[in-house]
């Protein structure tokens, strides 16, 4: 458990990303070594850069003007073959001109029309040392990053969500709560992802209680008419009743 | 004959685009890496047996050298690494070359040094900012421990930040 400041820090963090989700601002700490400002967790400064949200369109448009084809190997295809592959280190050049919105460096950010950095911007911001603008890349990377021990949480836990004997998970990481959240929220109220961080949390509470009693129920709904034994046992008057054993018409 | 001339609005984009004149006079900010932003690497070796060995600190019979290099801003980390990557078609993954990415950054940021106060054969020449085939030459001929030390402390700054 963090101390009081730790958890204040969290907490502001946390508010940051749900009241202002289109931007993401990185914290680097630094000092001044040799003349130039480079990384430092124990540094006496601290840097600000403000980054827009990694979104779906962006990613897209970046990738492919990164990507570049690559000849796949005869062994491998059997025959010749090309796959594209995306330029990892441009990409990061181009993640800075697209999204790099504002930063606490004395180099102004400019942006044309388009809403990408000018050329003529990108020629000093770029003319910073390089650890100090790859810490910002590589802290803004991790805010969209899943990673590899996040995707086998999810797995694990959708193992254990989607089985067919399911009853939910208990300490739901980020990826099903977001899922079974706004899901059910959405399908059932309408309430987006926007909206959702601004309702009152006892609505929201009561709204979830009312979720899970009708999920509940329609389980058991279904156990009792489809979930049960697979063969009946049909007495008189038609009626039937589950059995374990097979189907046998009574006289 | 026909007159070619640009249309209006090519021309106003390249004039937003030119720096003014007092923009073009201002000086770097505190942030910005310039030519002479360096950074110095120490090398003390005493010989010993006819081979050096590198010590800790200067002192008594101890020869003390120096290297220095630039340091290198956000794009120039940009081009060094990608000509430094390729990408493992079989293990499909990017593989990061370490000795080609330690030859660029010698190329590209290493600005002088003292082990040709002694031998003007060992003197560094640039051609458009980067060393010469003659100069690269020169510095792997020196001793590989000295070379390894080089690399390390020039490492320290770039990639592990001083």
């Amino acid at each position: 458990m963090g101390t009081g400041l730790q958890a204040e820090q969290i907490a502001r963090r946390e508010c940051e990303e749900l009241y202002d989700p289109d931007h993401v601002r990185v914290k680097v700490r630094t000092s001044w070594k040799m003349g130039f400002c480079l990384p430092d967790e124990e540094g006496d400064c601290e840097e600000t850069a403000v980054f827009a949200t990694m979104t779906f369109g962006d990613n897209f448009a970046i990738e492919k003007g990164t990507q570049y084809e690559v000849e796949l190997g005869e062994k491998m295809t059997g025959g010749k073959a090309t796959t594209h592959v995306t330029d990892i280190v441009e990409y990061k050049r181009l993640l800075v001109k697209r999204n790099l919105l504002s930063w606490s460096l004395d180099i102004p950010i400019e942006r044309d029309d388009s809403g990408w950095m000018t050329p003529r911007c990108y020629d000093r911001v770029s003319s910073i040392p390089a650890p100090l603008m790859e810490s910002f890349v590589n802290k803004f990377e991790e805010s969209v990053e899943v990673s590899e021990a996040e995707e086998q949480r999810i797995s694990r836990q959708c193992a254990l969500l989607f089985s067919k004997s399911g009853h939910g998970v208990a300490d739901a990481c980020e990826a099903v709560s977001l899922f079974c959240t706004l899901g059910n929220f959405s399908e059932k109220f309408g309430i987006s992802r926007d909206y959702l961080p601004k309702m009152s949390y006892k609505e929201f509470l009561l709204l979830k209680i009312m979720i899970s009693k009708e999920s509940d129920s329609s389980r058991q709904h279904s156990s009792k008419s489809g979930g049960g034994a697979l063969s009946q046992i049909i007495g008189p008057g038609g009626r039937a009743r589950p059995s374990r054993g097979t189907k046998v018409a009574l006289p | 004959m026909a007159v070619v001339q640009a249309k209006e609005q090519v021309k106003q984009a390249e004039a937003a685009q030119q720096l003014r004149v007092d923009e073009k006079l201002m000086r770097p900010g505190k942030y910005e890496i310039t030519k002479d932003t360096t950074f110095t690497v120490q090398i003390h070796a005493r010989e010993k047996d006819g081979r050096w060995v590198l010590m800790t600190g200067p002192g008594k019979g101890i020869d003390t050298n120096t290297v220095v290099f630039r340091m290198w801003n956000y794009n120039e980390e940009i081009e060094v690494r990608k000509m430094a990557t390729s990408y493992d078609a079989g293990k499909r993954v990017h593989m990061i070359d370490n000795d080609a990415l330690n030859r660029f950054k010698v190329q590209r940021l290493m600005v002088s040094w003292t082990f040709d106060k002694d031998n003007p054969r060992l003197r560094i020449q640039h051609s458009n900012r980067v060393l010469t085939d003659e100069s690269w030459e020169a510095f792997t001929q020196l001793q590989p421990n000295f070379i390894s030390f080089i690399l390390e402390e020039m490492n320290k700054v770039l990639e592990f930040n001083g």
